[in-house]
């Protein structure tokens, strides 16, 4: 490929809409169904929790940031979804049994922010540290496998059921709309 | 003072080419190659690897940077910077002394009889550039460095890298840095680049190549009916706008 020297390679591909998709995906795949399944078989789950954010395709002039509580279930969330803006941010927490890793994942680069890994157990310094170390790759490798969850039906025949699925998430009304209509 | 890791806020990178082994004695010959030195006096900026433990420490051996299932050290970034409303202030001190001194020597001349070569106080362009440097080399002198240390995981296994800064420039110095160590080159891996090795089995570009941008909005046939019909218009013109 020819370009200009100093101009860095496109690093996301083309494809910016990658990242959104993907956390827009597990926004509606953590409400429906949040378990998912590590390279070694094990089980975790996954919840979008305290923070998300919402673009449109013009940027920071069509955002929608929700935090604290259960954003994923506010119905300003659907609202923006409804009208065409993806996730570009989202607080997410993955579990298994008692252990628990929180982070923020933005979506354009898959940048984490805020990961927290579990508490380390250890009587030395070392030992905690070795632990938290052990804690984040293994938060990545838990964010690799969602991502691979999601490349497996994002380029099949099956994603656009799988999206119109996520439109009706959207369109359906959000737990907050709904508690106030009883 | 030991490194502790409560809170990590990191871009990931993928090596590509061949690091040293992490616990040999030629990882840390070159990290100590490339270790922070502190600024000199007419410095600006400086930036090189030091400890993860201890921000004063660039001391590294064989194995000293091993943590566990990752080496560990840091990006130490310390900049000194010019306020320049100051730098301005000064040098208009500056011209005003030697505009006062000029017209005290013009009214000896102007007493002594001999002729004005130039109206007082104007300075030349060389003049000018001289004085501006020699106010910015005092300005950098007297000028505290801010730092900044940033938190470098190698997980050798795994070939990754996790930069604990999301700043462009920060990204961009240390991959810079972290090359010209290592001789090696870093990948960002972002969603594309990881979709490229997630599905390496299905061919990578090929998978993807078919990929488009998916529209999730569902606004007009939600909304459509229950909106008066001038009101729906104005909304779906707003939109078009905004697009």
């Amino acid at each position: 490929m020819i370009r200009p020297k100093d101009r860095p390679v496109d690093e996301r591909g083309g494809m910016d809409f990658l990242g959104p998709e993907f956390l827009t995906w597990l926004w509606w795949r953590t409400s429906t169904s949040p378990e998912f399944v590590d390279a070694t078989g094990d089980a975790f789950f996954v919840h979008v929790d305290e923070f998300l954010e919402l673009r449109g395709e013009r940027g920071a002039a069509r955002k929608t940031s929700l935090r604290a509580g259960m954003p994923g279930a506010s119905a300003e969330g659907k609202v923006a979804l409804r009208n065409g803006k993806v996730v570009t941010a989202a607080r997410v927490l993955f579990a298994r049994g008692e252990e628990e890793t929180a982070m923020t994942i933005r979506a354009e680069d898959l940048d984490l922010s805020g990961l927290r890994p579990p508490k380390p157990e250890g009587e030395q310094a070392e030992e905690r540290l070795a632990a938290s170390l052990a804690g984040v790759r293994r938060a990545y490798a838990d964010l690799d496998a969602c991502l691979g969850a999601f490349l497996a039906v994002r380029c099949s025949d099956r994603w656009e059921a799988e999206a119109e699925q996520v439109r009706a998430f959207g369109a359906a009304p959000s737990e907050e709309e709904r508690s106030l209509a009883t | 003072m030991s490194f502790s890791l409560r809170s990590l806020s990191a871009r990931r990178y993928r090596i590509e080419g061949d690091l040293p082994s992490v616990e040999s004695v030629d990882f840390a010959r070159r990290l100590t190659d490339r270790r922070f030195e502190p600024l000199s006096p007419h410095e600006e900026r400086t930036f090189g690897w030091v400890t993860v433990d201890n921000c004063l420490d660039a001391r590294f051996e064989a194995g000293s940077t091993v943590r566990g299932p990752c080496t560990v050290f840091a990006l130490r970034v310390d900049k000194r910077r010019i306020n320049s409303r100051l730098l301005r202030a000064m040098m208009d001190l500056e011209f005003r002394g030697r505009k006062k001194d000029a017209e005290r020597d013009q009214e000896g001349q102007g007493a002594s009889g001999a002729p004005a070569k130039r109206p007082p106080g104007r300075v030349s362009r060389d003049e000018r550039a001289e004085i501006r440097k020699a106010l910015t080399a005092e300005l950098l002198r007297n000028t505290n460095p801010t730092m900044e240390v940033h938190p470098v995981l190698v997980y050798p296994r795994d070939r990754v890298v996790l930069f604990g800064a999301l700043s462009k420039p920060a990204n961009e110095l240390f991959r810079a840095a972290f090359s010209d160590t290592f001789d090696v080159t870093l990948s960002a891996l972002t969603p594309f680049h990881r979709a490229l090795e997630l599905l390496e089995g299905r061919g990578g570009n090929e998978a993807l190549a078919a990929v488009r941008r998916t529209d999730f909005s569902r606004a007009p046939s939600a909304f459509d009916g229950a909106l008066p019909a001038s009101v729906a218009a104005r909304t779906t013109r707003s939109e078009e706008a905004l697009r």
